[in-house]
């Protein structure tokens, strides 16, 4: 407990100023329209926990599915992409288009395609979330130490024995880094795909919740909507981050205490 | 050994070594010396085989070659151990035989009790005889060197400096062994090779005439200065 507040006390404080200020500014303002108080967020998220629970779950399956494709998909895009400059020259700008799509604009798009459902949803995820991964994946392919790979190279190690044994473990911290990344943006792009999907199977998603909520003009359980798929975000970042944690902590500087 | 008109031009036409020519008997310790950058890491690499001369032969026949960097260059997600066992792991030796076999080359340069830690976990000349140990678990026939205690503080650097010598003593392999240090190559070599400036040519070529067991005191004694200088003429003579 001593080391856990050690360690949050920082960002813990920051949290109850901000929440302090913000309290202090919608109290001011009187509007809980245009902004409700902390207190009326909290109490709306506990009034509807059961929906905001139900949504946030649909939400997750969906967000879950498309980071885990991006992980997949990105991480074989990136060894793909690693195996030849011609091979990069050739496909490597067309990956920027993952980066550079305004999701808003190609999610109809997908809905015509695959039909007002998860894999809408999902593919949304996956085309925002996709690129940090190859780019996390390419770079720490590429930046093998030279020195390793000559002395793979004097033992007659295979391309295999390279890749498994070289090539993969020195790229993953900056494979974690994409992962990281990846993961709030699986989040934005699943709140977006069910922006424009809207209910789909036998539950609504937060993106929904958020849309029919500003439609009645609630805007505390917006708020309230918001903070959860913020919530989740975190989340996934954290099992991210324990996972490098685990993987890395032993030797990768950037997983040693600081 | 043989290297016969070794020619070297790299990709933007530097001339790296021109027309150089050498003999290395089997289980000879050899230092070559010379000016930075004059080509002798070049001419280590082409002999390893990981550059091609651009004219010039290299034989060397049959025989295991072992390499040492100018840093220890460890895989830092495995342990010792492992790191140790690697070039076996990669020929495809049978698990406990190349974890055996790593034990006694790590026992072989003191680290029988480091054997479960992590790179980040050692001290620079830890790492270096890590190192060492990943190079002699394959009882390699050429043990090749390039300035590999450079980095390391000067008593670290003796120190290694001796182990290396047991080594050779123990195993006889031919080493060639690449540092610009007139003291260290005649502390450990019996012949040392001085290149000039580039294009890289032989200046000298001096047999060293000690004792093949050297213990640490031999460095204060007349006939380890004489030598020392006399390289270091020959240094002087190449344009260094």
């Amino acid at each position: 407990m001593q080391t856990f507040l050690a360690v949050f006390w920082p960002p813990v404080l920051v949290l109850i100023a901000a929440i302090i200020i913000l309290h202090i500014w919608a109290s001011a303002l009187d509007e809980p329209f245009l902004l409700p108080t902390p207190r009326a967020i909290v109490r709306i998220a506990i009034n509807r926990r059961d929906d905001l629970l139900s949504a946030l779950w649909t939400t997750t399956e969906a967000a879950l599915i498309g980071f885990f494709c991006s992980a997949a998909g990105g991480i074989a895009a990136g060894v793909a992409l690693s195996a030849s400059s011609l091979v990069r020259r050739a496909f490597y700008p067309y990956t920027v288009f993952f980066q550079t799509v305004p999701i808003i604009a190609v999610a109809p798009l997908l809905m015509i395609w695959c039909g007002p459902g998860l894999p809408a949803v999902a593919l949304c995820a996956f085309i925002v979330s996709v690129f940090p991964v190859i780019a996390g994946t390419l770079t720490g392919l590429l930046s093998t130490d030279p020195a390793l790979e000559d002395l793979f190279r004097l033992y007659g190690a295979s391309r295999w024995a390279k890749m498994w044994k070289l090539r993969l473990p020195s790229a993953l911290p900056s494979i974690f880094t994409g992962l990281r990344v990846a993961a709030g943006l699986a989040v934005i792009g699943t709140v977006v795909g069910e922006f424009l999907v809207g209910v789909y199977g036998p539950r609504e998603g937060l993106g929904v919740r958020i849309v029919s909520a500003k439609k009645q003009g609630r805007t505390d359980e917006v708020f309230a909507a918001v903070l959860v798929a913020s919530l989740l975000g975190l989340a996934m970042f954290a099992v991210i981050n324990l996972a490098a944690k685990l993987l890395l902590g032993r030797w990768h500087a950037s997983e040693q205490d600081h | 050994m043989q290297i016969a008109n070794l020619h070297k031009v790299f990709d933007n036409d530097v001339v790296a070594i021109e027309n150089l020519s050498l003999e290395i008997n089997p289980g000879e310790f050899v230092a070559i010396l010379g000016p930075s950058g004059c080509g002798k890491s070049t001419l280590l690499r082409i002999i390893a085989g990981l550059e091609k001369p651009t004219g010039g032969t290299v034989q060397i026949g049959q025989g295991k070659i072992a390499y040492v960097f100018q840093d220890s260059h460890l895989l830092p997600w495995r342990n010792v151990l492992r790191n140790a066992a690697l070039p076996l792991e990669l020929a495809g030796v049978e698990r406990t035989d190349r974890i055996a076999a790593a034990r006694e080359a790590l026992s072989q340069v003191g680290l029988a009790d480091a054997v479960q830690r992590y790179p980040a976990q050692l001290s620079g000349g830890m790492k270096m005889r890590v190192s060492m140990a990943r190079a002699m678990v394959t009882h390699p026939d050429f043990l090749l060197l390039d300035e590999p205690f450079a980095a390391l503080d000067e008593i670290n650097r003796q120190k290694l400096d001796e182990q290396l010598r047991r080594l050779w003593l123990l195993h006889r392999m031919t080493v060639i062994f690449v540092t610009h240090s007139t003291a260290e190559a005649t502390f450990l070599a019996d012949r040392a090779i001085v290149l000039s400036t580039r294009p890289a040519r032989i200046v000298a070529d001096l047999p060293i005439d000690l004792p093949p067991d050297r213990p640490a005191v031999i460095r204060s004694s007349p006939a380890f200065a004489t030598t020392t200088q006399k390289i270091y003429d020959a240094l002087e003579r190449g344009g260094a």
